[in-house]
């Protein structure tokens, strides 16, 4: 007896453990709950216009047969694809009760089906997300994107360029001189920020900066003279 | 209350099956003192799910779809050993039954017992989540109606009264019969259970094809119906499957009931298999 428990234990550990790393447990999510009334031949979801990230849908059987919810995709890229690849699904939701289901969206398109009876393709309701491919995790997170580009000798894309204390800016630089170059960031105080490095002609990089303070920031590239030669400016955060 | 009944009743009802032939094999060969362990597993499986499940359920605590299917898709996988690991060892014990070498059962059965309540624990615990997480929106909804929670606890002891139903009748059989007939079942049960782990993994998307399908009769045998709630919770028969599925179930059944069914090569168990394979 004890030595059966003993060989459970590690597999139900390695269950467990398996389920706790793929699930997530953040709470990052978009926009919070959104409803979904599913009866036995209507399916209402409360909002089908989404920003990009982590929804959790909520659905409740208002119907008198067993339903099953899933939100699809389209099986192909490109916008001709059916909608049949699950995003996520929850089933055996019983009349009277409710399920949750969360799901990470990245922008595009998007079908919601109930599936009353858990038969057939499902009553449909299209979901449309909008933004960027969802952010995997909180340190890649941004709240805007930059596109800078670096040519023999200045930046363009930079001009007029604002931003909000503790905001989040991915700066994309392109080059798209003949020679390499780079995107120094200096901070109100004249120390450095962050930048994205040497960066060969044709090639991109970028970087994602939190900026923390308020005040003039200067960007330049650091290569060989090419700062003094026209490639630095500056933006306000406020 | 009868959605919930049907569906409490297609999630137990496999697991009773092969837990209520395990019973039966366990008494049948006088081993009746291990069934401690096989309960072990039942109730380590039961009592995991339900925890997990209410995590689930109550906190903020989330799983996300492709991990879940996946949960479902490995546990069917390790099912499927475990039964069919079973299988196997019955039969290898059977002949030393028919021998009636008793000493040597109790040698095959050393080996056993810790494998029993492992292969109780994957049979039970295989779809215990869903199942718990599905109980658990029942009991979340009684405020409004107890109804779901009521089906759905009847659909359960249904499916044990049915596996004890199994059981009493098994343990009635004679020896041959028994081992042949628990012995196909449990290997088609098996298979069911590996086509449906394939189909977790294909919604998973660890596998392709998930809309490829062999055919689909779901207009025919609708998977809320009793008959296809029956079907579904003994062979795992899908209304709707994939060819991968279908592909998965045939390179197990075939293979699998070959050996079952190939006469040994030691010469007083030949015997046996021969009688075996004319039933």
């Amino acid at each position: 007896m004890r030595a059966s428990l003993l060989l459970t234990l590690p597999l139900v550990a390695a269950l467990t453990a398996c389920g706790g790393s793929d699930g997530s447990t953040g709470s990052n999510d978009g926009g919070g709950e959104i409803a979904i009334a599913a009866g036995d031949t209507t399916c209402e979801v409360a909002k089908t216009t989404l920003a990009s990230g982590k929804h959790t849908f909520d659905v409740k059987n208002e119907g008198k047969d067993v339903t099953e919810v899933y939100v699809y995709g389209r099986s192909s890229s490109g916008s001709d694809g059916d909608f049949d690849k699950v995003i996520g699904e929850v089933e055996n939701i019983a009349p009277q009760t409710s399920r949750e289901f969360p799901v990470e969206l990245s922008g595009g398109e998007y079908e919601v089906a109930c599936k009353p009876g858990q038969t057939g393709d499902g009553i449909r309701t299209k979901l449309t997300v909008t933004g960027e491919a969802a952010a995997k995790d909180d340190d890649a997170a941004y709240d805007r994107e930059v596109e800078v580009t670096a040519k023999e000798y200045a930046f363009t894309g930079l001009e007029g360029f604002t931003a909000k204390v503790g905001e989040k800016i991915e700066f994309k630089l392109e080059n798209t001189g003949t020679m390499q170059h780079e995107l120094e960031i200096l901070g109100p105080d004249g120390k450095d920020v962050g930048e994205v490095g040497p960066t060969d002609p044709g090639k991109d990089g970028e970087v994602i900066l939190e900026l923390k303070t308020a005040g003039t920031y200067t960007y330049l590239c650091g290569i060989g003279d090419h700062a003094s030669r026209g490639m630095q400016g500056t933006f306000t955060v406020s | 209350m009868f959605p919930t009944f049907l569906i409490g009743l297609r999630e137990g009802l496999e697991a009773s099956l092969v837990i209520g032939i395990l019973v039966a094999y366990l008494v049948k060969s006088g081993h009746a003192d291990r069934l401690r362990q096989i309960w072990a597993g039942v109730g380590l499986a039961i009592g995991i799910s339900l925890a997990f499940g209410a995590l689930l359920q109550f906190t903020s605590a989330e799983l996300s779809f492709e991990a879940q299917e996946m949960f479902g898709g490995f546990a069917s996988l390790l099912a499927v050993a475990f039964v069919t690991w079973m299988v196997f060892w019955m039969r290898r014990t059977a002949r030393f039954l028919k021998t009636e070498l008793h000493g040597r059962i109790d040698t095959a059965l050393t080996l056993g017992p810790l494998a029993l309540a492992l292969t109780a624990f994957v049979a039970v615990g295989r779809e215990g989540l869903e199942t718990a997480l599905f109980l658990w929106a029942a009991v979340q909804s009684t405020e409004q109606t107890a109804s779901p929670i009521t089906g759905a606890v009847l659909g359960l002891l249904a499916a044990v009264a049915l596996g004890w139903l199994l059981y009493k009748r098994a343990v009635n059989l004679n020896l041959r019969t028994f081992f042949t007939w628990t012995g196909v079942g449990l290997v088609v049960v098996a298979a069911g259970v590996f086509s449906y782990g394939v189909h977790d993994l294909q919604e998973a998307r660890l596998l392709p094809g998930l809309n490829t399908l062999a055919f689909d009769v779901s207009s025919t045998i609708p998977p809320s119906s009793w008959y296809g709630t029956l079907l579904k919770g003994i062979v795992n028969f899908s209304p709707k499957t994939s060819v991968l599925e279908a592909v998965a179930w045939v390179s197990y059944v075939v293979p699998v009931l070959y050996l079952f069914f190939r006469p040994s090569s030691a010469p007083a168990p030949a015997a046996v298999s021969r009688q075996t394979a004319s039933v």
